[in-house]
């Protein structure tokens, strides 16, 4: 399956499960004549719709292949999104890669309200850097450990954010 | 102090008002919240402000004004109903957050908070541009009946709405009650002529009367305002509504006695305060402290009062 | 005169410098947004006498406006909302070694935008007020039309594609309490959406934390080209070449500041791609073009001026940042609104004076703060990714104070992690998120007016205007996009 075909799937996917959601919308009789609902479906006709043309032209692409330069080349106006793709390397490896980063970030959340902001900023620090391919040192954990108290004092002490300070704390 | 901070920070918009540090006592806390849903500038939110600078010194406390926007009051609610009934946190009640919860249905609604007291009540008046045409309300509503009328109101669910839509009714006829995300919005609009009229209080629409931008043509309390003494009645035009907007506070359900005893003697002192007498008289507000045991049932019947007409107009079923 | 009296007589110079420090830092940490900058200083200012409190708030503004490309250039975070159109070609110029070059033009066409702001702020103050008057909802609406108008030509390869990035934009905007009734939509019962998804939470997803997904994917053998460790301003040959750009980012800045709700956004997205447009190097846009810088920043550093003109018109404050600024005046007894030249003129005198001293302020301080900067993000890469992931959820954090907007920022990093697998760009979802709530509730609040008439649409003179420039520009961009097709196709097949 090619790119555009799973990006067309998604499209029509994500229009579609819009439009069952934009059905529920309750209706109030203070609406105007377009409502609030309004709105929201004729965005999940778009998106199905455009789902359905990029998966048409996915499919039209992938017969026409043996021809070299069926790609319309319009590469003039590309933008800096438009290229990374080949950045993202490695395959299904690579996807694990960018999973396990993710989970740092998700342990964190978990972790964040019952260890209290500091401890487990440092955390994420050190996990994340010997994850980046940091060699394993005491110099990862002194840099974690200075780097969580540096933002604490910056959010914290300067700008008066209350990250969340942790129920660890009371235990002392 | 550092709760102060924190709490300014959160909101992008905090005032405190200057007070002495909170005594030994249980309540007060340090820091007391009041969240209005209105946005800087907007009615209850310049209320709030002035009521705070007061309140601090007859409460202990430092005040805070939180604007919780959007939702007409559904997110504030929302937050109300999440936060701990310990007193350091109160919501400035005005009908909007009734209206809200009748039409929107939203997660949280007044049941589930516990009204405190009241402290003022405030004309609502009906203003249009100075350049406009209409020099009276009957002019507003000859012009309804020959051409499409547009009346502005600030918010989609909100005693303004309902008060032109009374008024559409009682003159029969069939005029465009156009919404906005606030009196500011609104006020551009009757600036630039796309409103004929629209619908505020007194002291929202001040600095555009001091600058004669805007022309009051009637207000909906029962009584001429002192302030305004050319200005009539809606009644006295002949269209029988009045409005009493109410200006109070609530707070989680399950207020202590403690909190609720502090309030019904802070609220007393701060209207008598001669310094915020002269400030309040000159915007126009009407002190109308109603103590905790009646606030509750004035509510209750402001509700069944709402709710009827919305469902006699078919609004709601 | 005046101006220069209270410049003497207060420590203005001493507010707008703290203020422009102030500000840049805390545009710069990512969540801390201009307005969020602001209210932490509104403590401070009771005890200021009113004309250095509005200093001190105002210069902030001006600091944390141009604060917001620092980490938009160095990291692809950007700091604020309006710093998202500076990521496009900031974060390339970096990434070919230019970041000092990228942060220069940023920090000067910053401070051409402070000062042609002000000069509007000061002269013409009355008639761009009548502008802001003269929009009405339909106005509104057409605005907002014209800016998703450029979704077209932020398309790079697949018009469809950037399509559906801008639909689904629009579909998040969509979360939230709706503008005419008040219900609520798509809030899945959960109070933390009911006032909908702030933009900066799926920019800061969508750039930042799928920049680092996309890195976590790559062996760390990639060459990194080590930025050059200072500033640089550019040539005078680079200079004339920024000049259009920054004029078109002046003009679009002037405009979006005076009207309430267009705000510092949607100035830097339309002058982006205005710049683009007009441009003699189009083709260099989106890879590391400095034009690309000079457009965006010029025009969300004219807003931070310009923004202040409906304030003291009509009291009325057209953005969140401005509404601090409000309640910097309410707090001192000053009534906003038009008697305040009569009333208070030598306040407004002075913050305009105070004004000026910071936008010299801007360009020194933002000299002083960009060796530091440019030194931390040339870390060994595995620190470097470490702590951008930790100030991200430390400063979205601090917006709502909820976690919840943490896991909202890691779930836009998903997302755009798999757009850009599949190549779609993201562009033009933040562009159909920054808009889609102005278009929505001003199109149905003009129906309301017109009483369901779709006319009305054509016989405000704004909206026609606006609307009629849009479908050119669309109709334009298709027509060049097929021709390029077309020619690209003949010349495949010969």
């Amino acid at each position: 399956m090619t790119r555009e075909l799973m990006g067309g799937l998604l499209a029509i996917l994500l229009g579609g499960g819009y439009f069952a959601m934009a059905l529920q919308i309750r209706a109030s009789a203070l609406a105007d004549t377009v409502g609030p609902a309004g709105l929201p479906k004729v965005l999940a006709l778009l998106m199905i719709f455009l789902g359905l043309v990029l998966s048409a032209q996915a499919l039209l692409s992938g017969r026409r292949k043996s021809r070299p330069a069926a790609e319309p080349a319009s590469a003039a106006d590309a933008d800096a999104d438009a290229d990374p793709g080949d950045e993202i390397q490695g395959g299904l490896a690579g996807l694990a890669r960018a999973g396990g980063l993710l989970a740092i970030g998700i342990g964190y959340l978990l972790i964040v309200r019952t260890v209290g902001y500091v401890p487990a900023i440092a955390a994420l620090i050190v996990a994340a850097t010997l994850y980046g391919g940091a060699a394993l040192s005491w110099r990862v954990f002194a840099i974690g450990i200075a780097g969580a108290v540096l933002y604490y004092t910056l959010f914290v002490l300067m700008l008066g954010i209350p990250l969340p300070a942790g129920h660890l704390i009371s235990l002392f | 102090m550092r709760g102060f901070f924190v709490i300014a920070g959160a909101l992008a918009v905090g005032i405190a008002a200057f007070a002495p540090p909170a005594t030994a006592q249980d309540y007060p806390k340090d820091t007391v919240t009041l969240v209005t849903h209105s946005s800087v500038g907007g009615g209850s939110d310049v209320f709030l402000r002035e009521l705070s600078k007061y309140l601090g010194p007859a409460l202990g406390a430092n005040v805070i004004v939180e604007n919780v926007t959007g939702g007409s009051g559904a997110n504030a609610m929302a937050r109300l109903a999440s936060a701990p009934p310990d007193g350091s946190i109160f919501y400035a009640t005005t009908p909007t957050f009734i209206y809200t919860s009748l039409l929107s249905n939203p997660e949280a609604t007044y049941k589930d908070l516990e009204p405190l007291v009241n402290v003022f009540t405030d004309p609502e008046v009906i203003y249009t541009a100075e350049g406009s045409p209409y020099k009276t309300l009957q002019d507003v509503i000859d012009h309804a009946k020959t051409a499409q009328g547009t009346w502005g109101a600030a918010n989609p669910a909100s005693l303004e709405r309902q008060l032109l839509e009374r008024l559409k009714k009682a003159a029969g006829v069939n005029a465009a009650v156009v919404t906005h995300e606030g009196g500011g919005d609104m006020m551009i609009n009757v600036l630039n002529g796309t409103l004929d009229i629209g619908v505020g209080e007194v002291q929202e629409v001040k600095s555009q009367l001091e600058a004669k931008q805007i022309r009051i043509l009637a207000t909906f309390s029962a009584e001429k305002l002192d302030t305004l003494p050319d200005v009539p009645t809606v009644k006295s035009l002949g269209y029988d509504i009045v409005a009493r907007k109410f200006r109070g506070l609530a707070g989680p359900k399950g207020l202590p006695a403690d909190v609720i005893a502090a309030w019904e003697k802070a609220i007393p002192a701060v209207l008598a305060n001669p310094e915020y007498k002269a400030v309040y008289t000159a915007a126009d507000l009407r002190p109308d402290f109603i103590p905790h045991a009646e606030y509750g049932p004035f509510i209750e019947s402001f509700v069944a009062e709402t709710e009827a007409f919305l469902k006699e107009t078919g609004v709601i079923q | 005169m005046q101006s220069a009296e209270i410049l003497v007589t207060t420590p203005a110079i001493l507010m707008a410098c703290i203020g422009v420090a102030w500000g840049i830092l805390g545009g710069a940490l990512p969540g801390i947004s201009p307005s969020i900058t602001m209210a932490l200083l509104l403590p401070f200012t009771y005890t200021l006498e009113p004309t250095s409190a509005l200093i001190l708030l105002a210069s902030s503004y001006v600091g944390a406006e141009y604060g917001g490309s620092i980490p938009a250039i160095l990291i692809r975070t950007p700091g604020t909302n309006a710093a998202a159109a500076t990521v496009i070609d900031g974060y390339e110029m970096n990434r070919q070694g230019k970041a000092g070059l990228a942060l220069g033009i940023s920090l000067y066409s910053g401070v051409i935008g402070s000062l042609f702001g002000l000069l509007m702020l000061v002269v013409l103050s009355e008639p761009l007020s009548r502008v802001a008057l003269s929009f009405r909802p339909p106005s509104y609406f057409a605005l907002g039309i014209l800016g998703l108008s450029v979704i077209v030509t932020l398309s790079g390869g697949s018009l469809v594609k950037a399509m559906i990035a801008g639909i689904f934009g629009l579909m998040v905007a969509t979360v939230g309490t709706d503008p005419v009734t008040g219900g609520n939509r798509f809030t899945f019962g959960t109070a933390d959406l009911l006032g909908g998804i702030e933009p900066v939470l799926i920019m800061v997803g969508l750039f930042a934390v799928s920049e680092l997904l996309v890195q976590a994917t790559q062996k760390d053998t990639t060459i990194r080209v080590e930025s050059t460790a200072r500033i640089e301003f550019p040539g005078w040959k680079l200079a004339r070449r920024l000049l259009p750009a920054q004029m078109i980012g002046n003009v679009v800045g002037t405009f979006e500041g005076v009207m309430p709700g267009a705000g510092g956004t949607v100035a830097s997205f339309i002058a982006y791609n205005e710049a683009k447009r007009w441009s003699r190097h189009k083709d260099e846009f989106g890879k590391g073009s400095p034009e690309g810088i000079a457009a965006p920043e010029t025009a969300n550093n004219t807003v931070s001026a310009t923004a202040i003109i409906p304030l003291l018109a009509f009291g009325i404050p057209g953005s969140n940042s401005t509404a601090v600024l409000l309640g910097g005046f309410l707090i001192h007894g000053i009534t906003v609104g038009p008697m305040i030249f009569v009333k208070s003129a030598d306040v407004v005198h002075g913050l305009y004076g105070g004004l000026f001293v910071a936008s010299i302020a801007q360009l020194i301080i933002g000299i002083m703060m960009m060796a530091p900067c440019i030194w931390l993000v040339n870390r060994p890469r595995a620190y470097l990714n470490a702590f951008i992931f930790a100030l991200i959820f430390s400063g979205v954090f601090s917006i709502h104070q909820s976690l919840f907007d943490l896991s909202l920022v890691l779930g836009a990093g998903v997302v755009g992690f798999f757009m850009r697998m599949l190549k779609i760009p993201f562009l033009p979802t933040v562009l159909g998120l920054v808009l889609g709530y102005l278009v929505e509730s001003n199109y149905r609040r003009a129906l309301v007016i017109s009483g369901g008439d779709h006319s009305i649409f054509l016989t405000d003179p704004i909206s026609l205007g606006l609307l009629v420039v849009a479908a050119l520009f669309i109709a334009g961009s298709l027509g060049r996009t097929l021709l390029e097709t077309m020619k690209s196709r003949r010349t495949a097949l010969n």
